[in-house]
């Protein structure tokens, strides 16, 4: 694999909150990513299937469907089920970041300790691991 | 000869001892008359009793001795004497009727008899008997003086059956104190007592049935137990309460003391009485109050007697009355205490089911809001960063001088947030949930990792693994106490000092060892670095300058998990914080 990756490279962030998700959206973009973004659970699914992604950020605090249960639906579907999710939230329970592991979430984030900047940082990461 | 009866009856007028009395008499009676014996005996239709005897030749003492009477027609001496009512004179008793075989050599030899019958009550109740050995009437001066005799017999008599019935009667209450002690020691309800209460009374007056009632707003009621009644006529008896002024008996029987006899056919004007006693078909009751010092309490009665009803049973059952009285004050007091008991621990109950509501809406509050903060310093956190990094184009000096400020203090405000989010989660309990095994040597990695870049040197730090690998723990909860604790001992010692860390297990604990060659703590500190986040904790305690949770957090992690963090410290030298915690069992000791 090449240690940059290409400009193509589609981003999925699913997240409720505009402010939050325009912040990390810009600092992705400006890093080279084309990022869109979701700000419920079903229209999150539904982007993902129209067209994938190479890497979801999950949010847990979703109105209406859940995070955990946008990833069961990801994992569910054959056409998703291997993009790498990665769980941006707030909620920091043990019991939550266990679940996300176990439906298959590669790793957990909290947001208000997470910096735009590393989150991009993390972004290079997980996509060479892929 | 006159002063001989008076000796006598000086001498039985105050009761000493009855029996001496009559040994006297029939002594004197013997001495005085010239006769060979005197006898005094009681007297019913089957058998007499020697209550005194006297015998100059000093034989045969017959006192005490009971013989049976069956053949008196047969036996014309007595029975003219117990018929006539006078003094009989005859020759020998044995020779004259039939007689009792067992008395004969006793009766034989006596050649004159004089038999003085004695009036007891209503009818002839004693006999004074006078023989001679020889063959000699009585003459009419002696019988004259042995009717002297009769009067102090009689009233010896007397004293003697008085003396025994007194005796009787305390023998009688003394038991039924006894049997109330033994009901009260053997009851678990007060209902239980009444009903072995009742039967006692009862049994106490030989009559049929016995009840306690008891007045409960306007009537009077019967006790559940009552001795020979069936439940289903108590629970239909009621007797209408009379007004303490009105003086119908069982008014008088309340609120005046006294006791209530009653005879079917024969009490007309006890009006209020009769209607359950005819149901019952009662031939007569004995009825007495049942109070204590405050007032009445109800009545207590027995029914259907044997022989009738006398004053020694009104006494006896005046005492079971009583004596109850007292066991039914001792359980209304029982009752009001259990009473006063149940309301305090109902109060208890509802004051710590407050307190627990309380403390759980707390605890959901502090989540709540603590999650909630999150949002915020989400946003303000992330565009700092980037305006520091320059992301958002340059910045005028003075703006870009207060950014690194504004960083430190959202770090500070991220780390509350946190502490809140720890602290209400262990309140909660909600931790020790989740994965129970870590990996010592991962963990350690992703606190140095997570530490690297920072401007507290990580790189100083040494590991030490010295035997094992695994814990049996939350590895996030590991993670985090560690983090805390290494990074307060980079933060307080030099940049070109070592922290090491050191891992070793000791039976069924594991013991991470965190050690600083910083400035040491005051033995009097180290005490106080354990203390809940209050703004006078210790700044290493309180990690403020931003590296971590109070210690009193970190500890209350490790407790959560079975484990626990001490710290030891030597001025000038350095300090250790040893974090133990529990290591999984047999199979992955070993790295």
């Amino acid at each position: 694999m090449l240690d940059q990756v290409t400009t193509a490279t589609r981003l999925l962030l699913i997240e409720d909150d505009a402010g939050v998700a325009e912040m990390y959206g810009a600092q992705l973009r400006s890093s080279g990513f084309s990022v869109d973004i979701a700000a419920t659970g079903e229209l999150g699914l539904h982007m993902a299937l129209t067209h994938p992604p190479a890497l979801i950020y999950l949010d847990l605090g979703l109105p209406e469907m859940t995070g955990l249960e946008v990833l069961q639906h990801l994992r569910a579907q054959p056409a998703t089920a291997t993009v790498p999710v990665v769980i941006l939230t707030n909620f920091s329970e043990p019991e939550l970041i266990e679940q996300a592991r176990t439906l298959g979430a590669r790793d957990f984030l909290i947001k208000a300790h997470t910096t735009p900047a590393r989150l991009s940082a993390a972004t290079q990461h997980w996509l060479k691991e892929r | 000869m006159s002063e001989a009866p008076s000796t006598v009856s000086a001498g039985t007028v105050p009761p000493s001892d009855p029996h001496e009395v009559m040994m006297t008499l029939v002594r004197t009676a013997a001495e005085t008359l010239g006769a060979d014996r005197c006898t005094l005996t009681s007297l019913d239709r089957h058998s007499f009793r020697v209550e005194a005897s006297y015998d100059m030749a000093g034989e045969s003492d017959i006192t005490g001795r009971e013989f049976a009477l069956d053949y008196l027609p047969d036996q014309p001496l007595l029975r003219d004497a117990v018929a006539s009512g006078h003094i009989t004179t005859g020759g020998s008793l044995t020779a004259g009727g039939r007689f009792d075989p067992t008395l004969h050599d006793v009766l034989a030899p006596m050649q004159r008899t004089a038999v003085v019958p004695l009036p007891l009550g209503d009818t002839i109740g004693a006999l004074l008997i006078l023989s001679r050995r020889a063959d000699k009437d009585f003459n009419e001066s002696e019988l004259q003086q042995l009717q002297q005799f009769a009067v102090p017999a009689v009233l010896a008599l007397r004293n003697m059956r008085l003396v025994e019935e007194v005796q009787a009667a305390q023998r009688r209450g003394l038991e039924t104190l006894t049997m109330i002690s033994r009901h009260v020691a053997s009851s678990d309800e007060p209902a239980d007592f009444f009903a072995r209460m009742s039967e006692t009374v009862a049994a106490l007056v030989n009559a049929e049935r016995a009840a306690f009632w008891r007045i409960s707003g306007e009537s009077l009621a019967p006790q559940s137990g009552a001795h020979g009644f069936s439940p289903d006529v108590l629970s239909s008896a009621r007797l209408p309460l009379p007004d303490p002024s009105s003086h119908t008996p069982l008014g008088q029987l309340l609120f005046e003391g006294a006791a209530i006899r009653y005879e079917a056919g024969h009490n007309p004007t006890h009006s209020e009485l009769p209607k359950f006693l005819e149901v019952m078909r009662t031939r007569d009751m004995l009825a007495v109050p049942w109070r204590t010092a405050a007032g009445p309490i109800g009545l207590l009665a027995a029914y259907d007697s044997k022989d009738g009803f006398t004053d020694q049973d009104e006494w006896i059952v005046r005492l079971a009355a009583r004596a109850s009285a007292l066991v039914w004050q001792g359980y209304e007091a029982q009752r009001r205490v259990r009473q006063l008991q149940t309301a305090e621990r109902q109060r208890l109950e509802s004051h710590a089911d407050r307190m627990a509501q309380l403390e759980q809406q707390k605890t959901e509050f502090l989540q709540v809001a603590s999650h909630e903060l999150r949002t915020p310093i989400t946003l303000v956190v992330g565009y700092l960063s980037m305006l520091e990094e320059g992301a958002l184009g340059e910045l005028a000096e003075p703006a870009q001088k207060v950014l690194p400020l504004m960083s430190a203090r959202m770090r500070q405000m991220n780390m509350l947030v946190d502490r809140m989010l720890i602290a209400s989660r262990l309140e909660q309990g909600s931790r020790g949930r989740g994965p129970r095994d870590a990996d010592v040597g991962a963990v350690m990695r992703e606190v140095l990792q997570a530490l690297e870049g920072s401007p507290l040197h990580a790189e100083r730090v040494v590991v030490r693994n010295q035997d094992t690998s695994h814990i049996a723990a939350n590895p996030e909860d590991v993670r985090t106490v560690l983090s805390n604790l290494v990074s307060n001992a980079l933060k307080y010692s030099a940049v070109d000092r070592p922290v090491t860390v050191t891992v070793t297990r000791r039976d069924d604990v594991v013991a991470i060892a965190v050690r600083d060659e910083g400035m040491g703590i005051e033995p009097a500190e180290l005490a106080k670095l354990f203390r809940p986040f209050t703004r006078l904790e210790p700044a290493r305690a309180a990690g403020i300058d931003g590296t971590g949770l109070g210690l009193y957090l970190a500890r209350s992690i490790a407790m959560a998990q079975g484990g626990d963090i001490v710290a030891e410290s030597t001025v000038g030298e350095g300090s250790t914080f040893t974090l133990t915690l529990p290591a999984p069992d047999a199979v992955n000791g070993h790295a």
